[in-house]
């Protein structure tokens, strides 16, 4: 498996290589920056920073094990909305007396632990059949958090913190949310655990056969997958302490996730971050003028991409100009 | 009361049946996932109720009128997607997005023009009595209609040169091609069937029950639950399926509660594919 990744790159790939890779990184240091200073800039939405770097995280969770291994999650959205179940109950409901930087972190393991438990059987399950289970999972845990007794889950009330709102402080927790995801995503690239994803994603069983134990792969990008989702979660109920049922288990937020991967590229760093990014851009456009072209306009995206750039930008970007080959991975 | 909560649950199953039976054909016979399946269903149901509330059309006219006009979308969907979908490798990965982003365009539409409450068409068949049980008319008709259809399936697919023409493609492609059946005419009149039943199944939905553009992802995880217990396309199967859902359910309301009921489906389809994947009934592509 080492020797695809290791394989030497032709002269000309080589040259390009280097630079951009350097010329990306750089473009990391940048963004990470300019996200850092949003709080103490004169004049800016804080709302606004802290949505697109969740849209941006919550891309990269599904691309973890969608764009990597290949398991289309429709209920992706499940560990997003658990995740701020997870602090909310925590914090809103039992006072657990944690400090909330560590609560928003720590608490998602428990997210990460359930997808453990639904992925041991769910993951066996291919294709089509694994995508309907996990929508099928987000719904019947909607309905049961919502049904969970009130003193517990808040019911259809959902679970308000007042005392806990600090936006400036979770905005904090989300650039380095952003920053943690995005260099596991860089690593997947360049690490054996990555590249026996990918064989699974290109053929299961002959990845099986060459010795990639496929169910450990599966579950661990699985678990990260959702480790991220739901610490989004978490460190959302931190930027706006409340969560409530009906927003944090909407199908919505699964389209915006696929579009978001699958425009951009799925099993890619920069891919899902140019995605996401750009719909928000537009949804927060479209939002303050026509709200109801949005979800419409999400879908079409997703239909056209599938149609004609299955593989999304930086594939259609990667088939024009070959020498870029493998280097937005 | 138990026998009341019975007779519900078998009417309803009815309609369950033939929801889902559009889901299973298409998945069948070309192996095409259609994702969107819950969001075309209560689109349909929209259009009866406009036909009805705003044309004051009888409803059973408009489930006439939607037959062809789900034929004819159905086509064209085959015609201008799927199909350039079909000559790549992974269908039923692709098939599965692009339904999905379909799905969410017909929600927000949906959402767009009606969802501000709840719509419910004007319409009660007299109730009967038998033996004590309350059988609501329009459940009644709505079950009958549903189930009667189902089993023309079943008829169409033994009997008539295009049911059989669908299950040899739903057996292989190729060798269909090899015995003078063109593959791409049968799956396009797949999809056309697949749509009129859904449209079928939108006009009944819309009269046994208020519509709210939610409605189509409790219907997607319904006609999901119904197409792998009883079978990929296989009619008797779905029907079967969809009374035993409709039971479950409406059991579930007397020892849980009733706001678990929709979880129902969810629930049963999860436990399903986990435990027994195949299905309880044979697939279409199998003999």
């Amino acid at each position: 498996m080492k020797t695809v990744e290791e394989a030497p790159l032709l002269v000309e790939e080589r040259d390009l290589a280097r630079p951009l890779n350097l010329a990306l990184a750089a473009l990391g240091i940048v963004a990470a920056v300019m996200f850092a200073l949003q709080p103490v800039l004169p004049g800016t939405s804080l709302v606004f920073w802290f949505n697109l770097m969740k849209a941006i995280v919550l891309a990269l969770s599904l691309n973890l094990i969608t764009g990597y291994t290949g398991y289309v999650d429709f209920g992706h959205v499940v560990f997003y909305g658990l995740g701020t179940y997870v602090a909310g109950i925590a914090i809103g409901m039992l006072g657990i007396a944690l400090p909330l930087p560590l609560w928003v972190f720590v608490g998602p393991l428990l997210v990460a632990v359930i997808a453990v438990v639904v992925g041991l059987p769910a993951l066996r399950l291919r294709g089509a059949y694994f995508a309907i289970a996990m929508l099928s999972f987000n719904a019947a845990t909607r309905l049961i958090v919502l049904n969970l007794p009130r003193d517990f889950a808040g019911g259809a009330f959902g679970i308000p913190s007042p005392e806990i709102y600090d936006p400036r402080a979770a905005y904090y927790g989300m650039v380095g949310l952003l920053v943690a995801i995005v260099l596991v995503t860089v690593w997947l690239g360049h690490s054996r655990f990555g590249v026996g994803l990918k064989a699974i994603r290109d053929d299961e069983i002959a990845a099986g056969a060459m010795g990639v134990r496929t169910t450990r792969y599966k579950l661990a990008a699985f678990a990260a997958s959702a480790y991220f989702a739901g610490a989004a979660g978490s460190v959302d109920y931190w930027f706006v302490a409340f969560t409530s049922n009906e927003l944090v288990f909407s199908n919505v937020q699964t389209v915006e996730m696929v579009a978001g991967v699958f425009l951009g590229g799925a099993g890619t760093v920069v891919g899902p971050i140019l995605g996401a990014g750009t719909l928000y851009l537009v949804r927060d456009f479209l939002w303050a003028r026509f709200p109801f072209l949005y979800l419409p306009m999400f879908g079409l995206v997703i239909a056209a991409v599938v149609l004609w750039v299955p593989r999304g930008v930086v594939g259609f970007v990667e088939d024009r100009v070959p020498s870029l080959r493998a280097k937005f991975k | 009361m138990e026998a009341q909560i019975l007779v519900n649950g078998l009417l309803i199953g009815g309609v369950y049946g033939i929801a889902a039976l559009g889901l299973g054909l298409v998945w069948g016979v070309m192996s095409v996932v259609n994702v969107a399946h819950g969001d075309m269903l209560i689109f349909f149901a929209y259009m009866t109720w406009v036909m009805v509330a705003t044309q004051a059309l009888n409803p059973f006219v408009s489930l006439v009128l939607l037959i062809p006009v789900g034929f004819l979308v159905g086509m064209g969907l085959y015609r201008f997607l799927v199909r350039h979908l079909i000559r790549r490798s992974e269908v039923e990965l692709m098939s599965l997005v692009l339904f999905f982003g379909l799905g969410a365009i017909l929600f927000g539409i949906a959402a767009y023009l009606w969802g501000s409450d709840f719509r419910s068409l004007p319409i009660a068949l007299p109730t009967l009595r038998v033996l004590g049980v309350a059988v609501p008319g329009t459940r009644l008709a709505a079950f009958l209609i549903g189930g009667g259809l189902v089993l023309g399936l079943r008829w169409f697919f033994q009997k008539t040169y295009w049911g059989k023409a669908i299950r040899a493609v739903a057996q292989s492609r190729n060798a269909a091609r090899g015995l003078g059946i063109d593959p791409d005419q049968v799956s396009a009149v797949s999809f056309g069937i697949a749509l009129a039943y859904a449209g079928v199944a939108g006009a009944l939905i819309a009269m046994i029950s208020p519509l709210s553009p939610s409605l189509g992802v409790a219907y997607a995880g319904r006609s999901f639950a119904v197409v792998v217990l009883g079978g990929l396309g296989n009619p008797v199967g779905a029907l079967v399926a969809g009374i035993v859902l409709g039971l479950a359910e409406s059991l579930s309301t007397l020892w849980i509660t009733f706001s678990l009921s929709p979880a129902v489906a969810f629930v049963l389809l999860f436990l399903v594919l986990i435990l027994r994947p195949q299905g309880l009934f044979k697939p279409l592509r199998s003999r």
